[in-house]
């Protein structure tokens, strides 16, 4: 009787632990984007794509901000080593607003400036951008990004 | 002991079953429900219902609008009135749109991205506007809704 009540209590365990992780707050979701675009502007300044590309899930999906689309990391990290080449720059990415979407999904908007591009290194791009994150075992990853250059800006 | 391993089981089976379950399929199956959503999105635009349509977002939803130089629309209010703005530029018309890719973000996400073509109507026939959007989709208890869509318009062009 004892071993049926414990593990009773296992399987009630086992059932709630999604629930108590549940509904990550505003405030965290921010936390979260914030945490994870500070990544990516590391990455970025590293200069190199793989590391770029290990900040998304593997069936990532992106939406850059010339039109393009990116299926999957290896697409995604060809997609930035092209960015790194012709593009160059530095990246300054501020959350704006973040939804928590239950316990492991965020999405939060963003504004982007990539400065110092292009063959003067004097221009800056302006994007604005959709992110989605997901938690996974080695933390957040990108799931989607969803870009739109702003109007008025170089490059 | 018996009653030992009945309730391993059902400990693992709570563990492994629960979100597996639960979990949204692949790639095809995130592209179909992503369909259905776009096609009841269509219907509502072909109403030229912009509360219907606001109603497909969650209540915190976000669209931004193509044109760049127009902030950020976030919640259903403010989608409500940046779409009959546009129903009334293009005179109501009719909209169509095609799921490209779709991958499912855990059990309750999905994103997307989709073509759309937008042809106005009377006067405004002549009007076509195309492109490609972004979209993230939500489970809700109300069904799938739109968490945000970020289109990217195609140069504008004159109606075949």
């Amino acid at each position: 009787m004892r071993t049926f009540r414990i593990c009773l209590l296992g399987s009630l365990v086992a059932v709630a632990v999604p629930a108590v992780a549940q509904t990550t707050g505003h405030e965290q979701a921010m936390k979260v984007a914030d945490s994870v675009v500070k990544s990516f502007m590391a990455a970025y300044d590293t200069r190199d794509p793989k590391a770029i590309s290990a900040l998304f899930l593997p069936n990532a999906m992106v939406l850059s901000a010339n039109g393009a689309v990116s299926l999957g990391r290896e697409a995604i990290e060809r997609s930035y080593a092209e960015g790194l080449k012709n593009l160059g720059g530095h990246y300054v990415i501020v959350i704006k607003d973040a939804i928590p979407l239950g316990s492991d999904v965020v999405v939060a908007t963003d504004d982007v400036k990539v400065g110092g591009v292009g063959q003067h290194s004097d221009g800056t791009l302006n994007i604005r951008a959709v992110i989605t994150l997901a938690k996974t075992a080695d933390g957040w990853r990108y799931a989607a990004i969803s870009a739109q250059k702003l109007s008025g800006t170089g490059q | 002991m018996r009653t030992s391993r009945i309730c391993l089981l059902g400990t693992l089976a709570a563990l492994s079953f629960g979100p597996a379950v639960a979990q949204t399929a692949d790639s095809e199956q995130a592209i179909k429900v992503t369909q259905s959503v776009a096609e009841t999105w269509m219907k509502t635009y072909d109403k030229h219902d912009a509360k219907a349509q606001s109603m497909l977002f969650v209540p915190n939803g976000v669209f931004l609008p193509p044109t760049t130089s127009v902030p950020l629309v976030k919640g259903r209010d403010a989608i409500e009135r940046s779409w009959a703005g546009l129903f009334k530029s293009m005179g109501g018309g009719h909209e169509t749109v095609t799921v490209r890719d779709a991958i499912p973000i855990g059990n309750d996400a999905i994103a997307a991205v989709n073509e759309y073509k937008i042809v106005g109507d009377g006067a405004n026939a002549n009007k076509v506007l195309t492109g490609r959007a972004a979209i993230v989709l939500a489970k809700t208890p109300d069904g799938w809704r739109y968490v945000s869509i970020t289109p990217q318009a195609a140069p504008p062009r004159a109606a075949q």
